[in-house]
């Protein structure tokens, strides 16, 4: 399992550029607005898990 | 990238023609959504009987994600994709998130039309156009510089529908027993809220100068992958789902059917949400209620056997809210507005360090980039997709359901008429950007 775990990873680092990865990630995060719909999601998980 | 001076986008401008021109195909891209939406949840209606709600939501997304990845095939390939990707790579996290909000909604949905009925739990998950108002108000400054008027008319409008969606509450709390009212009810405003908040990644991905055709392509994986989470973790692990699924096939195609209905009204709700913002497009859209009312209340005779009064109550409700819409969407955004939309495309540019020269061409529903050939994967993803839906239609049952066919057909070709002319006036008139 983690042979593959690493395999995976190896093949996502040959073709993604890790430094950018890392900017884009950073920038998403640090948008306020991402938080908003994060909470939303877990509030509908919530909300599923009482309807269900 | 993001080379051009900053407020490039802001001082930008585009044609009062275009804008005009823009706006009305948006407006016709809303209307279509919400056939297309509302005839979505037919094939659903169908096979609801007996199965899980989370299978129901599992198979049906299955469809969506085959869908959102062979109409982006058949309309741009694939190579457009990836070249939208380089410019927005922040985006496939946004649509990634959308899909995630989707597919909870998406299963809501399912309980409240199990607990309320389609014709009573469409308005109330359309709430999602207020929700969808508010964050495109305060995140991406839509009706800024609007009006007074403009202003009034989208509270009104909001109002409306707010009381139109009460009389239809306090109808489902008289006709289904209180606790299943109170789940239903419950479920269906969750939906709204999910999918409401669900317009913050649509916006940003379109102020931003992505494709809708490419973002619904990342926005599935989102999708499928929550709901595989959701449907292993409700229904007892992968073994009980994949006996469930083998169960199920012969309704499978009507599930995978629903998905694809909707994937085609929610890419014309990506366009109306492109070239009308939220505010505007959301509400159009959302005439789906009435869609769902007619096949609800006509083909299906959902009210057959309910009291005189409830049943006017529910078209009453239903009025109240369409009005509400209608109001809404008539406000149109004037170059004040637009300037403002202008500053928060500016201000995601900067933000995330996007070309501006393609946010600018976005914009005006043009695109910076050649447009490329067919490859292979494109012309894969068509056959496979054929492949699926003639695999499951050969083994599909009919379902044993009262129908009145004369509503039926009349239901689909007007379905059918507002498809192409959305699909023509996208071609002629943005070569679908």
């Amino acid at each position: 399992m983690r042979k593959m775990a690493q395999l995976v990873m190896a093949s996502i680092a040959k073709y993604v550029d890790r430094t950018r990865l890392q900017s884009t990630c950073s920038s998403v995060f640090s948008d306020v607005h991402f938080w908003v719909p994060l909470v939303v999601l877990i509030a509908g998980l919530f909300f599923l898990a009482w309807v269900s | 990238m993001g080379q051009l001076s900053t407020g490039v986008i802001t001082r930008s401008t585009v044609s009062v023609e275009r804008m005009r021109l823009l706006q009305r195909l948006g407006i016709l891209c809303g209307i279509t959504a919400g056939a297309w939406l509302g005839a979505a949840e037919v094939p659903t209606k169908l096979v609801s009987s007996g199965l899980s709600p989370f299978l129901i939501s599992l198979l049906m997304v299955a469809g969506v994600f085959i869908g959102r990845w062979s109409l982006p095939a058949i309309v741009h390939g694939t190579s457009s994709i990836s070249s939208d990707v380089g410019n927005t790579p922040h985006l496939v996290i946004w649509a990634v998130m959308a899909g995630c909000l989707w597919s909870v909604a998406n299963t809501l949905t399912i309980f409240a039309i199990r607990d309320l009925g389609l014709s009573i739990a469409f308005p109330l998950w359309n709430t999602n156009a207020v929700i969808g108002i508010i964050w495109g108000t305060l995140f991406f400054h839509e009706l800024r510089n609007a009006g007074w008027q403009r202003w009034g008319a989208v509270a009104g409008g909001a109002g409306l529908m707010f009381i139109g969606g009460m009389i239809l509450a306090r109808i489902s709390a008289h006709q289904i027993s209180s606790v299943s009212a109170a789940k239903g009810v419950t479920a269906a405003l969750g939906a709204g809220l999910l999918w409401g908040t669900m317009y913050i990644p649509y916006r940003k991905a379109y102020l931003s100068g992505m494709n809708p055709l490419s973002f619904v392509s990342f926005f599935t994986i989102g999708e499928l992958g929550m709901m595989t989470i959701l449907a292993v973790h409700y229904l007892g692990g992968i073994a009980h789902l994949l006996r469930q699924i083998a169960g199920a096939y012969h309704v499978m195609f009507w599930l995978l059917a629903a998905g694809f209905v909707w994937v085609l009204g929610d890419l014309a709700q990506q366009y109306a949400v492109k070239y009308v913002g939220v505010s505007r497009g959301i509400p159009l859209s959302n005439s789906n209620q009435l869609w769902g009312l007619l096949w609800g209340a006509i083909a299906f005779g959902e009210m057959r056997t309910w009291a005189h009064t409830a049943a006017m109550g529910v078209i009453y409700g239903s009025l109240l809210m369409a009005a509400g819409l209608v109001v809404i969407s008539l406000s149109v955004a004037d170059e004040g507005e637009h300037a403002r939309w202008r500053e928060a495309a500016e201000r995601e540019r900067s933000r995330y360090d996007i070309d501006a020269d393609f946010v600018c061409s976005s914009l005006q529903g043009k695109s910076s980039a050649p447009r490329k050939s067919k490859t292979w994967l494109d012309w894969l993803l068509v056959i496979g997709t054929t492949g699926v839906f003639a695999w499951t239609g050969s083994v599909a049952h009919w379902p044993a359901f009262p129908l009145n066919w004369t509503a039926v057909y009349l239901l689909i070709a007007v379905a059918l008429v507002l498809l192409a002319l959305t699909a023509i006036s996208l071609w002629k008139i943005t070569r679908f950007n």
